[in-house]
């Protein structure tokens, strides 16, 4: 019997079939109710929640970059850098997961990298409101060598 | 005299008093990172008593401790920079995802 959390570990996310929809309200709420279990560290059912969400939503990119900054608070930063790199292809003109990607690279050890996307996602939002102000930060955090 | 006392209470501050009453609050971070910084300025700014007073006991004894207090307080400044720019780093990645959130479609 399928479930909702039948996403194929490649990422090819499974849709189930439900006789109901979610509405664009509902699918944000549940985002947020998954970022929110991830800052409780309640990581496993956030990962649940962010791989059950994969195949109801069109633009994959942000629960990519959920499931990634999980891996990251894991201490996993090859499989972050991977979903990381899934949601930039999902939407290369997010910042946001640029600036994690740069993040996840950094810590990684690939810093050369790391400075690339970081600058790609400080190009992407100028105004730093979507992940600009983040890649800056996180520059002035690797610039400061507390890394 | 009849009239509307300014200042029915009769208590007199002083400027300090009145202008630590109109400061906006810290962020719990923030303020760790303030108190931080007044723990490590309080002890330099008593470095040079301590180096008077025991510099009669030994030839370098005030010297070392007023190098080992100035060592304490780079170290404390450096650990409060490291919390003062993982706090914008959190806070920064908090708002952007919200940001992110708010226009998912």
């Amino acid at each position: 019997m399928m479930t909702l959390d039948d996403s194929h570990p490649s990422g090819d996310a499974i849709r189930p079939e439900m006789p109901f929809d979610f509405s664009v309200e509902e699918k944000r709420f549940l985002i947020e109710a998954a970022l929110l279990m991830r800052d409780c560290k309640r990581l496993d059912e956030a990962e649940t929640m962010f791989s059950a969400l994969l195949p109801w939503v069109e633009d994959q990119h942000l629960p990519r970059i959920g499931l990634g900054t999980i891996s990251f608070d894991r201490g996993d930063f090859d499989e972050a850098i991977e979903h990381f790199e899934s949601a930039t292809k999902d939407a290369s003109n997010s910042a946001l997961a640029y600036a994690h990607l740069g993040e996840a690279l950094a810590f990684g050890g690939h810093r050369e990298e790391a400075d690339l996307a970081l600058e790609k996602a400080t190009q992407l939002d100028p105004a730093g409101e979507s992940g600009g102000n983040m890649a800056k930060t996180v520059k002035r955090f690797l610039e400061s060598g507390l890394l | 005299m009849s009239g509307i006392s300014v200042n029915p209470s009769g208590q007199n501050y002083t400027a300090q008093q009145l202008l630590q009453s109109s400061a906006p609050k810290e962020s719990g971070w923030n303020k760790f990172g303030r108190i931080v910084s007044n723990v490590a300025s309080g002890v330099l700014s008593g470095a040079p008593i301590l180096g008077k007073t025991f510099g009669g006991l030994g030839a370098d004894s005030g010297f070392d401790q007023q190098y080992e207090l100035i060592r304490l307080q780079q170290e404390i400044q450096r650990n409060s920079q490291m919390y003062s720019t993982i706090s914008n780093v959190s806070k920064s990645k908090h708002d952007a995802a919200m940001s992110a959130v708010r226009n998912f479609k």
